[in-house]
């Protein structure tokens, strides 16, 4: 299991992100984030990264690592 | 006393809007999207909640695509203005296509664009069936064509999906204003074929007032530029508001009460369904219009549709006279031109106004029966 963190551009898109992630039984911690101007993310406890990349773009969800 | 003016707003509003709402004013908050502690989020995931619901009785799986305003009459502007902004940049004083029906909410904001010569602007009436005239708006080829999906004066409604369709291959932003028509019409993307919807939070969808809404088409081709600039929560930096949305077109702090109050007003009402909503209001409709049509000196203003309010008038007696003598009995309804002149005059009724008698969700048959025995007595 690994922690990471995705930078979404709106709240809205971290909490629809944190949505999908919980419904496809993975664990995220919504945060604000200030480090270009205020954002919110989502810390994510995974085994992997790559099919939570996918859900979330399947999903239309915005985010950069 | 018996409510007949629910196309102005709803009441009673249900009890589990008005728990809802209570619900949210009691418990701690904070400001949404603002701050990153627990009342900020918890008062972010409310918002978040109600923009759920409001997608899922859109039937829209991007709830980021509902923009949350003050009211239907914001809703609008950013639409219209903001809209006009973006094509404006690619072509010079685009047309505007809209009909006699629109409420001022969308008729000033097009004559503010007017006067300013920003845009050209048509402005059509039905024909005698009360159908616009489809074939005049293709030749026209507007780059922006803007229709209520139900009058606030007479119910009228258009049936528009093909020409909406037709518009669309040309390249043309459709808007649609379904402050009357969302509660009880199936308003989604799919059903209606516009880009943009606007809607009011108070009327169908029995909020409290102080909330609206500006929902986007997964098709949209554009978005309006914003109308309003200021804090997003978001993208700080940036000295535009961000280009995403919903924060591209949500610029300050949004009013948490009014929003949660449409989103509980959004899941009573697909509890209850579309559809009962719709043949309980039009059966309360139906007696009321059956029964003025057999008095002898009231009219009902024709054509009326299934949905929505009934005009009436007494010969040449001005409306809010007849009002405030429908009020004094305990009938409560709206005089005067319902804010939408055009429609007025359309009608014929510029200088009488009319009398609109709007029921709702929890107007009783025996309340429609108490309306025409008193009606039947002012008829004499």
């Amino acid at each position: 299991m690994q922690s990471f963190f995705i930078r979404c551009p709106s709240v809205t898109y971290a909490q629809k992100g944190q949505k999908i992630l919980d419904s496809a039984g993975y664990r995220s911690r919504l945060t604000k984030v200030d480090s270009h101007g205020c954002a919110y993310g989502l810390e994510i406890s995974a085994p992997e990264r790559a099919p939570v990349f996918k859900l979330l773009e399947d999903a239309g969800v915005i985010f950069t690592l | 006393m018996i409510y007949l003016d629910n196309a102005a707003t709803a009441y009673p509003k249900p009890a589990f809007v008005i728990r809802e709402t209570l619900r949210i004013l009691h418990a701690p908050i904070g400001n949404p999207g603002r701050s990153g502690h627990l009342l900020s989020r918890r008062s972010a995931l409310a918002v978040f909640r109600a923009r759920e619901s409001l997608a899922r009785l859109l039937n829209m799986n991007a709830p980021e695509r509902i923009v949350f305003t003050s009211g239907a009459t914001a809703a609008l502007n950013i639409a219209i203005l903001g809209s006009v902004r973006a094509i404006g940049r690619k072509k010079e004083r685009p047309l505007v296509v809209t009909d006699v029906f629109e409420h001022n909410s969308v008729l000033r904001p097009l004559f503010l664009l007017q006067r300013e010569n920003k845009i050209r602007l048509e402005i059509l009436s039905p024909d005698s069936n009360g159908a616009l005239p489809e074939e005049r708006i293709l030749s026209l080829a507007p780059d922006l064509f803007i229709v209520t999906a139900r009058s606030n004066v007479t119910g009228h409604e258009f049936a528009l999906f093909t020409l909406f369709s037709l518009l669309k291959e040309k390249g043309c932003i459709i808007i649609t204003d379904a402050s009357q028509a969302l509660g009880s019409q199936d308003c989604s993307f799919q059903k209606s074929g516009a880009h943009m919807l606007c809607a009011s939070g108070h009327k169908g969808l029995m909020g409290i007032m102080g909330g609206g809404l500006l929902a986007f088409s997964h098709d949209c081709p554009l978005l309006p530029e914003a109308v309003f600039s200021g804090g997003s929560g978001s993208d700080s930096f940036n000295p535009q508001m961000p280009d995403t949305l919903p924060d591209r077109l949500e610029a300050g702090t949004l009013p948490l009460p009014a929003i949660v109050s449409m989103g509980a007003g959004a899941e009573f009402i697909m509890k209850l369904g579309l559809s009962q909503i719709r043949e309980q209001e039009r059966e309360i409709k139906r007696i009321l219009t059956e029964g003025i049509r057999n008095l002898h000196h009231f009219e009902v203003l024709e054509p009326q549709y299934p949905d929505g309010p009934i005009l009436i008038r007494k010969g040449d007696h001005a409306s809010e006279q007849i009002a405030s003598q429908l009020e004094k009995n305990g009938i409560l309804t709206r005089g005067g031109f319902h804010c939408a002149p055009l429609a007025h005059r359309y009608l014929g009724t510029e200088k009488t106004g009319g009398v609109r008698l709007s029921p709702g969700i929890f107007t009783t048959k025996k309340e429609a029966q108490k309306t025409l025995s008193l009606l039947h007595r002012m008829d004499q």
